[in-house]
């Protein structure tokens, strides 16, 4: 896993990966059900915006993925995320 | 659809090409979804540290946006040569020149010998503000003008060359690009068209075939050096974790 970047700017991305956490919350997606989960909390998400803001989560080290064989890694909030949430809600949502 | 994603850079692909083309065969998108993936391929290449590069700073950019903007000044100049009235060499040229050198030496040179770089964009600043034309040393013989052609052909490809190789363009594009917007279009403005003069019969014409095509390469040369982030030789290398966690 790359180390953690707490550099690393959300930008326009930042409210995608704040729905990313929300749909997270309740346990792991791929990321087909993740692009399904960001749609119907916040309208129409692209691929692209969708692993662009994966990226800045993963980098961050907010998520982390779960590999299982040769499937698609399905995400999960990582316990960074858990420790340090309350911090990034309120930095994610300024 | 999938075949956007050459667009992002290597590392970036390595780690999630995979499962972005599994989500796009599970939910298919349309030209909107096209527009998105390119926004992100853009994206990818402006944050290398997003995949474990190193970030670029603004000053890497500047001579991608130099060789950029060097090959959309020689295209229009050109082009206005053609469409409008014909002209004499002009500093819309100059300029372009300027920029190139300053895009290669830029790029070479910044951490290395920033001096020099500054010294020699000093004096040819200097050489164009008095009012000194390179291609006027060409005289008027034949033997001058073909020597004079040769030595701007190597010039001008030798310096493509060195962007592009700076820009992280394969052997294989660098010589179309040396081809496509150099060689072929000289050669056949030469041999087919006449003359390069934009007074002489045929001479407009001649001059978009056989100059055109190198301020468009340049033009790609330079986006390409723009979004890659042209790296200085005491740059660190760049590395490209994979970044998976084996569920435990």
């Amino acid at each position: 896993m790359p180390t953690e970047a707490t550099h690393v700017a959300f930008g326009r991305f930042g409210e995608t990966a704040m729905w990313i956490l929300v749909a997270l919350a309740p346990g792991p997606l791929r990321a087909a059900r993740m692009l399904d989960e960001v749609r119907r909390l916040d309208g129409q998400v692209g691929p692209g915006a969708l692993f662009g803001a994966v990226a800045r989560l993963e980098r961050r080290g907010l998520i982390e993925p779960l590999v299982i064989g040769d499937r698609q890694p399905a995400y999960r909030l990582s316990m960074r995320w858990h420790g340090d949430s309350a911090d990034y809600r309120e930095g994610l949502a300024r | 659809m999938s075949r956007l994603l050459r667009l992002y850079p290597a590392a970036w692909r390595e780690r999630y090409e995979a499962e972005f083309i599994g989500t796009l065969q599970e939910r298919p998108v349309g030209p909107t979804g096209s527009v998105d993936i390119v926004n992100g391929a853009i994206d990818a290449h402006l944050h290398p540290e997003l995949i474990g590069g190193a970030p670029h700073v603004w000053t890497h950019r500047l001579p991608g946006l130099m060789a950029t903007a060097a090959g959309l000044i020689w295209s229009w100049y050109y082009l206005r040569i053609v469409l409008a009235a014909p002209e004499e060499w002009g500093y819309g040229v100059l300029l372009a020149m300027l920029l190139m050198i300053f895009a290669v030496l830029g790029d070479y040179m910044a951490s290395y010998a920033r001096r020099i770089g500054l010294a020699v964009s000093a004096l040819i600043s200097a050489a164009v503000l008095a009012g000194v034309q390179p291609l006027s040393v060409i005289g008027d013989g034949m033997l001058n003008f073909a020597l004079g052609a040769a030595a701007a052909l190597l010039l001008s490809g030798g310096m493509l060359t060195l962007a592009a190789l700076r820009a992280g363009i394969g052997a294989g594009v660098r010589w179309v690009l040396i081809a496509g917007g150099l060689l072929v279009p000289v050669t056949v403005a030469i041999s087919v068209m006449g003359g390069f003069g934009p007074t002489d019969p045929g001479g407009a014409p001649a001059m978009v075939v056989a100059i055109l095509p190198y301020g468009i390469a340049w033009t790609i040369v330079g986006l390409r050096m723009t979004l890659r982030g042209s790296m200085t030789i005491h740059d660190a290398p760049t590395t490209a974790p994979t970044s998976k966690v084996a569920a435990a």
